[in-house]
């Protein structure tokens, strides 16, 4: 089974409850061989948490055009394919400016001209893999100065296992790398926070998953006794509150310095372990 | 010759539109004939990326030798670069004024 963890605005608690879920699962049976993996490309930070051991490393290259002005007749077919502007061609111009291509290859179909175009390879980030224990750890890192996040969750999910339990710590935000984190998972868990923020940015995030058709659930992180506004939204939109982890500043403090939520709150693991076990039932009744 | 002006609106009163890649149109003036043109650059302001990439092809591909613009960001930059344009950038003003300015050789 694949839980993804979103949550709209970022800072609500997807990695602290990813974490302590990863950790509270990976000894129950029910679950199986449990994976935690940082989908957070940009700015993996799971890591700090689970100190994993990491044993394999491998770059993930993107395809990307060159022009061979040997052959190059300037047509400008391939340019204005593109509709990320990632190639420039006038009569004696031929650029290519590869931040900008998203490595779908149109290019080198409409280019009329044999060997006007050359395929050349370009890395924008590393997969990395290992473990913290008995827990199963893995994340995509983007390269610095790259821009172009989901390639790189796209391939991180293509490394994914098929039996077990797999967690995406996804990215934050509701943009195309938490969509491709959402994606063929089986349900969405949506960390948020009862502040006018949380709310707003929860909301769209649930959209993405109705349209995308994964099954949601909300965690409230952070809770007290101002719940009233995000009950009310949710009850509206018909999203089930699953959880509820209390406003604690302790939890806070220990984040700071590298510790987890578990580790302050280790009676947290039974009620992440049902957490888990209602979330199996809800994908169940979700399936057709 | 010809003079690339970045306009707000098609129109030689308009001002000069400060952006080049995502410029809402291009004034393409013939110096020697005297006419105008305007580009209609809807699709650089709408540009998911690339607006620059995108505007600067145009502006090459109108044969132009003179820029008159605000600011040329980067990669729109390079693409100019590609075609031997004189680019004058901090420009302000209207259009018809700009234009003038290039006749009298004044920039």
């Amino acid at each position: 089974m694949i839980v993804a963890l979103g949550s709209g605005k970022g800072g609500t608690g997807k990695t602290t409850v990813s974490c302590a879920l990863a950790e509270s699962l990976k000894d129950d049976p029910l679950a199986g061989p449990v994976l935690l993996a940082d989908c957070d490309v940009e700015e993996p930070n799971a890591h700090l948490f689970l100190r994993p051991v990491i044993t394999d490393r491998r770059p993930v290259n993107m395809l990307i055009p060159a022009f061979d002005e040997n052959h190059c007749d300037y047509c400008g077919e391939c340019a204005r394919f593109c509709r990320f502007n990632a190639l420039a061609v006038s009569p004696g111009v031929a650029m290519v400016f590869p931040e900008l291509c998203h490595s779908c290859g149109g290019c080198f179909l409409v280019c009329p001209v044999p060997g006007a175009l050359k395929k050349l390879s370009r890395e924008i980030g590393v997969i990395e893999k290992g473990h913290s224990g008995s827990l199963g750890f893995t994340r995509g890192l983007l390269r610095v100065g790259e821009t172009l996040a989901t390639p790189l969750v796209g391939e991180l999910r293509k490394t994914l296992p098929d039996s077990g339990t797999v967690i995406l710590d996804a990215p934050p935000g509701t943009s195309c790398s938490f969509v491709e984190t959402v994606q063929g998972s089986d349900f969405c868990l949506l960390v948020t926070e009862p502040t006018p923020f949380g709310i707003h940015d929860l909301e769209r995030a649930i959209e993405v998953t109705e349209l995308l058709n994964v099954p949601r659930g909300v965690l409230i992180n952070r809770s007290g006794n101002e719940d009233g506004e995000l009950e009310k939204v949710l009850a509206r939109r018909g999203v089930e509150i699953l959880m509820r982890i209390s406003h604690d500043r302790a939890v806070a403090e220990a984040a700071t310095e590298g510790r987890t939520l578990l580790d302050v709150h280790p009676d947290l693991v039974p009620r992440f372990q049902s957490l888990y076990r209602t979330i199996s039932q809800r994908v169940m009744e979700a399936k057709p | 010759m010809k003079v690339a002006v970045t306009a707000l609106e098609p129109s030689l009163d308009s001002d000069i539109d400060p952006r080049f890649g995502r410029a809402r149109w291009i004034a393409i003036f013939d110096l020697d004939d005297d006419s105008v043109e305007f580009l209609d650059n809807a699709a650089g302001v709408d540009a998911a990326s690339g607006a620059g990439v995108q505007t600067g092809t145009m502006v090459l591909n109108a044969g132009v030798e003179v820029l008159v613009t605000g600011h040329v960001g980067p990669k729109a930059g390079q693409v100019v670069a590609g075609g031997k344009i004189r680019i004058v950038e901090d420009s302000t003003g209207t259009v018809g004024e700009a234009v003038e300015r290039v006749r009298k050789g004044d920039f």
